[in-house]
């Protein structure tokens, strides 16, 4: 299997001291995790219901902001964030829809219900290895998938491509999309090459980009091309370094001109990530019933901010029993659970939150759900931990939920860290018919 | 009405060509209620001709984007007529200054007029940094609070040309007690927004009456009156904006109103020269003969 991954090239890379983005495989497991039909219409359900809630939130944050006028929101929680973008006051995308793609994670609880444990409105990824993972099952596992009604996930790339042309600029003609990448030392630039040749649309590069009389070409043999919708997995920060970070090597100068001009569509919209700061994400049940006048169907996993006084106090005195997390860190980093801790570390961390309380969260450790896993070095299956991450496609016409969607598991036992780069694998995740 | 003839110019040169770069300038001076652009020429050293785009806060920038032949040198020189109103200088509301607080202190203000309340790292000033008397007092109106708030900056720092650069906080000014206009403009920002006051840093040409010349724009600051409006103040020559003041743009801070940013692929050094002129148009009578030459030849 691992033999398998690598020859397909299916790999990410992991940022720490030691080695610097080198590619490794994602340790994927032939398992499959099993969603029946009831449970998923009903997540299905929840998905649309919350990325939709959630692209009003950040349209109405960018423009009226009625939900920090009626105080259902604190402005607190917004305008401190470093994902806030005051670019994006002036500009209003296409069809109003912010965020295209979203990755939000679900837990399965003891209770046997799922609750939202975060979402991820920038450029969320794990898709690629759901749709290689149901190469890997179809191959190995031929006769099995046969004889399982499994709903298919082969779709995706033609929803996405669907999606993007959707929300072009000029409503009238047939878009042209084009992937834009960090490059292949990127985390994931296995998922952006494998994206754009699954769509069939070009994978650039910032460099391969420039801007013209606030038009976007992109560099080819044939003279320059003009790309109307952007798919960029890169970071707000690096998008145009005549207007963010001037020391991007990775964006394109004068691409947030050409998108206030309303000649291209960037994906998602900048400045999205000011509704998956961990902090918001407490809110979204308030945004449901605020925007939508519905009750939420997935409900949140309780999260205590610590800006706020009586929740600070109570995190400070049950860390034993929480998970703390910063706000706007993502991939795992900078998780503390705390009843692994001793004494001393425990004071380094409740010392860490109170000189930031605003930077973070705690959550209760969840009892996550555990799955049949199958571990190389005892050659046995054993209980481990799991989550789901599932995707979400908004365009202009109707919303999509990719069945199932990227079960990560912790290999290690008793982890509770599914993340790729925290040591994480992933299964196939089969919905049923 | 008083009509300007305003002159910027710049010249880059560079020690080894440059094979690409993207330049955004926001030197133009704004149209407004009190201003016009009459007539304006953009002389370059480009093969190819900008483009104009919009910022965030809807002012004209103009873009050099040279992607094909490397270059050595960069002048670009722009000369514009403008026509220029005297702006209101009335500062008083007719309100109490609990009925200005209640204004300050509701939430759709606050919300509306957010960017401008947000305080910046250049312009961030903590409670220690500044004498306790340039805060407003209880029951000063807001007009009062600014006129005297102008004059108390003006005699905080010494005007000393040179002696701050572009990333000075408004923090380090104080501290050394001297600056130029835009760290005077930082730091009366500094001491408003906290108060409630929304306060917006202004870049633009300043006609000095003398014969003095401003070798570079000049800052100063909006803020924002209940009832009343926007209202300009320079503390740096302890004034209050009026038909000298020619307005290029706004922003939260100078990072907004940057009048040249580049982005280019070189190597090795290069050397920046920058000129501003502003003279009223009666002495650039040549200016207008060759305008309308040229209107003729049309």
């Amino acid at each position: 299997m691992t033999q398998t991954s690598l020859n397909q090239g299916i790999t990410y890379a992991v940022y720490s001291d030691g080695h610097k983005g080198a590619e490794q495989i994602f340790p994927f497991d032939l398992f499959p995790r099993i969603i029946p039909a009831p449970d998923w219409e009903k997540l299905e359900k929840g998905l649309i219901q919350r990325n939709l809630a959630l692209s009003l939130f950040i349209k109405d944050v960018y423009s009226e902001r009625k939900i920090l006028k009626d105080k259902i929101a604190p402005p607190a929680l917004i305008f401190p964030s470093h994902h806030y973008s005051e670019e994006m006051r002036s500009i209003r995308p296409k069809h109003d829809i912010y965020c295209h793609i979203c990755g939000t994670d679900l837990i399965r609880h003891s209770d046997g219900n799922y609750y939202v444990l975060e979402d991820n409105l920038r450029s969320p990824s794990g898709v690629s290895y759901v749709l290689s993972n149901r190469d890997a099952i179809k191959r190995t596992l031929a006769n099995a998938f046969r004889w399982s009604s499994v709903r298919s996930v082969s779709e995706y790339p033609a929803e996405l491509l669907a999606t993007l042309q959707s929300v072009g600029p000029k409503s009238e003609e047939r878009p042209s999309v084009a992937v834009l990448t960090p490059g292949p030392y990127n985390s994931a630039y296995y998922e952006h090459s494998f994206l754009a040749h699954r769509m069939g649309v070009e994978l650039v590069e910032g460099r391969d980009l420039f801007v013209e009389n606030n038009f976007v070409y992109m560099r080819t043999i044939h003279g320059p091309r003009r790309i109307d919708v952007l798919y960029r997995r890169i970071d707000d920060a690096f998008l145009d370094p005549l207007v963010f970070r001037p020391d991007s090597m990775l964006g394109v100068a004068g691409i947030m001109g050409a998108y206030r001009a309303g000649n291209i569509t960037i994906v998602n919209a900048p400045g999205t990530g000011v509704a998956d700061d961990k902090a918001v994400c407490s809110y979204v049940p308030a945004m449901i019933r605020y925007y939508l006048g519905e009750e939420p169907v997935i409900p949140n996993v309780p999260t205590y901010l610590c800006e706020r006084e009586e929740d600070l106090k109570y995190v400070l005195e049950h860390m034993k029993d929480l998970v703390v997390k910063p706000v706007d860190m993502s991939g795992g980093y900078g998780v503390v659970i705390c009843d692994r801790l001793s004494k001393a570390e425990l004071e380094e961390v409740k010392q860490t939150i109170l000189h930031d309380p605003r930077n973070y969260i705690a959550q209760p450790r969840m009892a996550l759900s555990v799955h049949s896993t199958y571990i190389e070095n005892k050659g046995a299956f054993e209980p481990r931990h799991i989550d789901l991450r599932t995707f979400t496609l908004m365009g202009k016409d109707r919303p999509y939920v990719l069945p199932g969607g990227l079960s990560r598991v912790a290999l290690k036992e008793g982890s509770l860290i599914v993340n790729s780069s925290q040591g994480g694998g992933s299964k196939d995740t089969w919905v049923t018919v | 009405m008083t009509d300007y003839v305003i002159e910027y110019r710049t010249l880059t040169e560079y020690e080894k060509p440059v094979k690409q770069g993207a330049y955004e300038f926001l030197i133009m001076p704004c149209e407004n209620e009190t201003q016009k652009v009459k007539h304006f020429r953009l002389l370059h050293s480009m093969r190819r001709e900008p483009f104009t785009a919009r910022n965030k806060y809807g002012f004209l920038t103009h873009h050099f984007h040279i992607h094909t032949e490397p270059f050595e040198y960069f002048s670009l020189n722009l000369l514009a007529q403008v026509a220029k109103n005297p702006p209101p200088l009335d500062v008083f509301s007719n309100l109490s200054a609990a009925e200005e607080n209640a204004v300050l202190g509701g939430i759709e203000f606050q919300m509306d007029q957010q960017s401008f309340l947000q305080v910046t790292p250049l312009c961030f000033l903590g409670p220690g940094d500044f004498p306790a008397e340039v805060l407003r007092l209880e029951g000063e109106n807001v007009g009062s609070y600014l006129l005297r708030l102008n004059a108390s900056i003006h005699r905080l720092l010494q005007y000393v040309p040179g002696i701050t650069d572009a990333g000075t906080q408004a923090k380090t000014a104080l501290e050394m007690g001297k600056g130029v206009c835009q760290d005077y403009a930082h730091v009366m920002i500094g001491i408003l927004r906290p108060q409630g006051i929304p306060a917006r840093y202004v870049s633009g040409y300043l006609n000095l009456s003398d014969d003095r010349s401003d070798s570079q724009l000049h800052a100063w600051v909006e803020a924002l009156i209940p009832q009343v409006g926007w209202r300009g103040f320079d503390p740096a020559n302890h004034l209050q904006e009026n038909d000298h003041f020619i307005k290029i743009a706004h922003g939260r801070d100078y990072l907004d109103c940057q009048p040249i940013k580049g982005v280019l692929t070189t190597e090795g050094a290069h050397k920046t020269s920058y000129e501003v002129l502003v003279r009223n148009s009666m002495d650039y009578n040549w200016f207008l003969q060759e305008q309308q030459q040229q209107q003729q030849q049309q």
